[in-house]
Parts: C-alpha cells; structure tokens; sequence
C-alpha cells in the first residue's frame, strides 16, 4: 500500500513565512539612515526622553515606552508633510528602533540613582552592606557627589567608565549575537516570525502619507487608529484622567483581569480563570496563525479545568493550594508545587526539538550555500540587504562576550571564571537559539529560567556581598532577531541600522546623563515629588539587603522549587508529544506548539486572542479573502498600537501639567 | 527508516507514560524514555531532509 505523501515541516513553515511576507518576498534593500533620521533621533533624545523617566519616577509605568516611538513618528511624517518632502519606511522605521532605544536608554542611569540612595538607607546600615558596594558601582556614602545629587561629579569617573566599556561591548553581542540567531531562525529554517509584519507594516503605511498616493493601507492604519483611540480612551484614558482628580480612580472595565478563579474552585480546584480585559489582544488574534491559537487555548483549559483538578491536586502534588485563594495566589501555590518545574523541562523540549531540526540543515550546509535565496535550508543572503559574514557575527560576539566575562572578572575578582564562562558561552547561545525560534513561531518569550543568576552564586558558595551589584553574562537575543526580520520586511538595509543606533548612540548617552543630572538636582529622589518611588523604593532597598545577606545560606524559596521529577516530566512529555504529533498529524507541527505553550496557561488570559483568531478565521477571511485579510491585519495592528499609544500619551502630559501645579492656600 | 523513526517515538513515549504510572516518575526511567524519543524525533528530521524524496519517488 503506497503511504500518502507527508508534508514536512519545512513545507509548512514556508508556507506560513510566506503568508508573513508582505510584497510577495520581493523587495529591493535601502538605506534608512539620513540627517532627517538623526535629527528625528536627537529631538526624541532630547524631548521624548525626559517624559519617560519622569513617568516611570512617578508612576512607576513604563507606558510612555510603547507609545513614544509611535508618537515621534508620526511627527516626523507630519514635519515631512509640511516640508512638501517624503519619508521613506526605511527612514520610518529606523527612527521607530532609535526612539524605542532612546525611550530605553533614560533607564541606563537609573541604577545610579537608586545605589545612591541604597548607600544612604538605613537598611544597608542595619545590614552592615553599605561601606563594603563596590566603589565601580556608586561613589562612598559620604562622597560630595551623593550630598549635592550631582552626575557630574568626578566621583562617578569610574561607574561610568565601567558603563561606557560595557556599552561598546554590549554593541558587538548585540549585533552579532541576533544576526546569527536571525541568520539560523529565518534565513535558514525559514521560520515565519508572525508579529514581525506589523511594525512594518505600520512604518510603511505612514511612509505612504507623506507621498502623493495613498493606498489602501494609510486608510486601513486610520480604521486601526481609530479603533485604538476609541479602546485607549477606555481602558487608559478614563482611568489616567479620574484618577488625577479623583481618590480612586474610575475603571469601566477591572484592569487587567476579571478573576473567576473563587468561582470555579468549586468543580476545578487549584484550576485558574481569569478573563483577561485587554482586549486589545483581539488584534493579535486576527495576525497570529490560528492554528497556534486555537491549540493553545485547548492547552489551557486541560490545564485549569482537568489536570490542575482532577489528577495534580487529587495526587497531591498540588498540595499548597487552599479554597478562597485568587488568581495570583493559586498561580504562585501551583507554580511553586508543580509548574515551574514543569515549565522549565517544557522549555528544554523546545531546545531540543529546535537542534532536532536544525541539525540536518547543519549537515547539509555545504548544500545550504548552493540553495537559492529565500529557499529553505539555504543561507543565500538577498543583494543588497546589506548582510555581513557570519564569522564576522561570530567573531563580533565572542569578543563583546570574551571582553565582558574579563570585566566582571574584573569587578569579582574573587568569583569561579568558570562559572562565568559557562553562563556566557553556553547559556546564553542556548537561551537565546530557544527564543530566537519561540519568536519565530510562537512571537513571544518561550524560555526564561528564574534565578539562573542566584542559583549560580549560591552554588559557588561565593561570600562577597560585591556579586550582588556586578552584571552576570546572561543575556537573550531572541527578541533582538526579530528586530532583524523586521529590517528585512521593511527593505531597510542591514548596515544602515547599525551605523544610525551607532551614530546617535553618543547622543542619547549624553543626553542620558543630563536629563538624570536635572532631574535629580530638582528634588530629591524617593521623595514627594516622585510618589511612586517614594512608596516602593524603600521596601525594594529592605528586599534588596536580604537578598544579599539572606541568600547565602541557600534557602532561597524559588531554588526549592525547582524538582528534577517534574523538570524530567516537562520535557518527557513534551517530546513524547511532539514525536507522536509528527507522526499522526504530519506537516502540522504549529498544533504541537500551541499546545505546548498553552499547557500550564491561564485560558482566561488567551480569550481576546481567541476572540480575534475566530473573527479573522470564519469572518474576515470569508469577506476580504486570505491574501487580502493577511495583508489588511499587520496594519490594522500597527494602526490600533499608534491609536492606543496617543491616548496614552496624552493623558501622560494632563496628568504630568496637573502634578506639576502646585495648590497654595493664598 | 520511516518505521524506525515511528518504532523509536512509540517506544519511548510508551516508556515514558509507563515510567509515571508505574515507576511514580523515577527520573532514571524518565530520562530513558526521554533519550529514546529524542533519538527519535532526531531520526525524524535526518529522514524528512535526507529520506523522504528518495521515499517518494
């Protein structure tokens, strides 16, 4: 009997890839870097910066960082407008990148900041930690620099120094790291990367303002907008607002969760349900592949409603878990009994699933070079895109790395190499390989191990107080290669967007350091002028002095938690499914990861997602076709983002003019 | 090769499944399971790229 033809993996990736693609994969590379481009980037340094680090000091939100880059956008298209010039979306989307790092960069002082005052408290006194900080972290308790709240002060010489060596090899791991993760996820493997088209999306729709047609997608990015200014107004705006003139703020819809949980513990104890309320996920329903979706809401509501229930609880395993708890506490109960365990063996699943498939490839590399470009398996890079070797990329990232394993060498003198070593050159290629390919599939972060940095300390048996304020080489590229794929959608060319964040890298450092110097100078920080940081930061400075006493002895609570049983039951499982997938449902491996990132999921939290995957599948796909619909749904993404992000701003700047009005009685 | 590959991830997980029920999750027998249906999901992807065409023709 003749068995049907399968189709593979690789068949269907391309073809989701290709659904992915905006302009049919064909497209010519340009360079976004121009002097409008750097003047976008200097007035955002200089302007859009010193919003989002009095927002965060504030109100501990960081939600000036999702709308800023939109906002600065669309200002420089209505500049180019008036100017009777245009905007290309390479310019467009270079600048959405630089104003995302300048919103980003304001946080590189703000470890300064709060060591300055950690120094000062009496916890670190009472702790006895205080004279031993390091002097490459902040500058003595009594030092001048601290008393006036100056930056600039030579006292600082040597934490900055120490930063600004890190900063330059920080550049060479994070060009070379995520270029080779790209190179392997999307060049090679074809993955399809699918909330990539929506920045490009939305950068290409507003390049097309500033030009003489309009196309279909500037009015799709007005329909998204306006939609977004409608849901931010409601979900931000309404609450932002009342609660600059009112005690308690108004909330039309509880934010972030309707919780259900107390109510189902009844038939589904230990079982979770909180529905989520933000539903602008509905958007990300109607572009992330149904498939995944709709697999990943029937993991979760196995998870909460028949193997929390009915065989973990009932074995005991989940044994914390008491009726009348909520959806934080029960979440923490099951994770601390069973799921973070778990979840760490499904990760490892996902590494291994990944070198599975990607080892063949490697085996066929010889062949890869001779494939043409954009065919699986092949490593043809497009004219023009603007690729560099990958020696070069590997080249770049073991020396960034090398170097930054000799500094904190430097700082810890007295900590194992080897450990150090380990954590940068094999955790983190394998940490990042993961989540490069869990953005390629799924969009989002699928491996994240917690205490990876406490753990290695406390098995180093390492004393020093010193390890708590060095950085440790872990990092992640997985989102960082995305960043890559959207380069490549938008036709940026790769270069470009490593001479312009090199270029105005200096000015937002610069600026960077100013706008932390003025701030600091105008009151005190925690003080009454920054409620937010006056609530939390002196708790954060206890928490932080019993870390750095307490964890020596090794019972920290999270390392407890972590069980070999369950960690081997994770990754068992998950493979065993995996492998009985391929072989049942072949060429269908995007159930398998659904699947496996909805087990252990909260289902209420996936429902506007659900929501948005069954409108796009059986209503939208029906009126406007699949090509069409594929092609409306990354800018109408893009345009609720921009619509949601205004609102969020300007409701920043009401309430920021109300805090700033002072009440006197006269 | 195809049967082996389906032999291999039959085997394990079977293996696996009775490592729970039967040895309550011994992690010895679970890591043997696993290393059986990792070979096997490896033999998988070698066949779907080196195999399979020859297969089909």
């Amino acid at each position: 009997m003749a068995r049907r033809v399968r189709e593979t993996q690789a068949e269907e990736w391309q073809a989701w890839a290709k659904r992915y693609d905006i302009d049919d994969g064909i497209r010519t590379f340009e360079s976004g870097l121009t002097w409008k481009v750097i003047f976008g980037a200097l007035f955002i340094g200089l302007i859009m910066m010193p919003g989002s680090i009095y927002l965060q000091l504030i109100s501990g939100e960081f939600s000036g960082g999702a709308a800023a880059p939109w906002v600065a956008v669309i200002l420089f298209t209505e500049l180019a407008r008036r100017s009777f010039t245009t905007a290309k979306r390479q310019e467009l989307y270079i600048l959405l990148g630089l104003a995302g790092a300048a919103v980003a960069a304001g946080g590189r002082y703000t470890g300064y900041i709060w060591n300055a005052y950690l120094i000062q408290t009496p916890q670190a006194e009472n702790f006895e930690i205080a004279d031993k900080i390091p002097r490459w972290v902040v500058p003595p308790k009594d030092s001048i620099a601290i008393a006036t709240r100056s930056l600039l002060h030579s006292d600082w010489s040597l934490p900055i120094t120490v930063m600004l060596i890190n900063l330059v090899l920080s550049q060479l791991r994070g060009i070379g790291g995520p270029y080779l993760m790209f190179r392997l996820t999307a060049d090679l493997e074809r993955l399809p990367f699918p909330m990539a088209p929506v920045s490009a999306q939305g950068a290409t729709a507003l390049a097309e303002t500033t030009g003489k047609e309009e196309t279909w997608r500037w009015r799709v990015f007005s329909l998204g907008s306006m939609a977004g200014l409608f849901w931010g107004g409601i979900y931000i705006g309404v609450p932002s607002l009342t609660g600059v003139m009112m005690s308690k703020p108004i909330q039309i819809l509880p934010i972030p969760v309707i919780d259900f949980t107390q109510s189902i513990e009844g038939f589904a104890p230990t079982g979770i349900f909180a529905l989520s309320t933000n539903f602008a996920m509905i958007l990300s329903g109607f572009v992330m592949p149904f498939p995944v979706i709709i697999t990943q809401f029937m993991g979760a509501v196995f998870t909460q409603f028949i193997l929390n229930p009915q065989i973990l609880y009932r074995a005991e395993i989940l044994n914390l878990w008491k009726p009348g708890l909520d959806m934080r506490s029960t979440g923490l109960y099951n994770s601390l009994n069973f799921w973070f365990s778990f979840g760490i063996g499904k990760s490892f699943a996902f590494a291994v699933i990944g070198l599975a498939v990607a080892t063949p490839m490697f085996v066929k590399f010889r062949e890869a070079r001779q494939k043409e470009v954009g065919e699986r398996g092949s490593l043809q890079t497009p004219p023009g895109r603007g690729d560099f070797p990958i020696w070069l990329a590997i080249g770049m990232w073991v020396v960034g790395m090398a170097g930054y394993i000799y500094l904190i060498h430097w700082m810890i003198p007295n900590f194992p190499l080897i450990f150090l070593l380990g954590l940068g050159f094999i955790y983190t290629p394998i940490d990042s390989y993961i989540n490069a390919r869990a953005f390629g599939i799924l969009s989002r972060r699928l491996f994240q191990v917690p205490y990876v940095r406490e753990s290695f300390i406390i098995v180093s048996r390492y004393e020093e107080i010193d390890i708590w304020f060095a950085p440790f080489p872990i990092e992640d590229y997985g989102a960082g290669t995305q960043h890559w794929r959207v380069l490549e959608l938008t036709g940026t060319r790769f270069t470009s967007d490593i001479a312009a964040r090199l270029i105005t890298l200096p000015i937002l450092l610069v600026s960077g350091i100013l706008v932390w110097h003025f701030i600091w100078k105008l009151a005190p920080i925690p003080s009454a002028q920054y409620p937010y940081v006056q609530y939390f930061w002196p708790i954060n400075a206890t928490n932080q002095c019993l870390w750095v006493t307490a964890l020596r002895d090794g019972r920290g609570q999270m390392i407890q938690a972590i069980r070999g049983t369950y960690v081997s039951a994770g990754l068992g499982s998950s493979l065993g499914l995996y492998g009985l997938m391929w072989l049942i449902f072949p060429g269908k491996s995007m159930y398998f990861y659904g699947l496996l990132g909805g087990i252990g999921e909260d289902p209420g939290r996936l429902i506007p997602l659900l929501i948005g995957a069954l409108v796009g599948r059986f209503y939208m796909i029906k009126k406007f076709g699949l090509k069409r619909w594929f092609m409306f749904n990354p800018v109408l993404a893009a345009g609720f983002t921009c619509g949601t992000g205004l609102v969020g701003m300007a409701t920043v700047a009401i309430a920021l003019l109300s805090k700033a009005v002072i009440v006197t009685q006269f | 090769m195809y049967i082996l590959v389906a032999f291999l991830i039959i085997l394990g997980s079977a293996g696996w499944i009775l490592s729970i029920i039967v040895m309550k999750g011994e992690i010895i027998y679970q890591l043997i399971s696993m290393g059986v249906i990792a070979i096997g999901i490896f033999a998988a992807h070698f066949w779907e790229e080196f195999f399979r065409d020859r297969e089909k023709k």
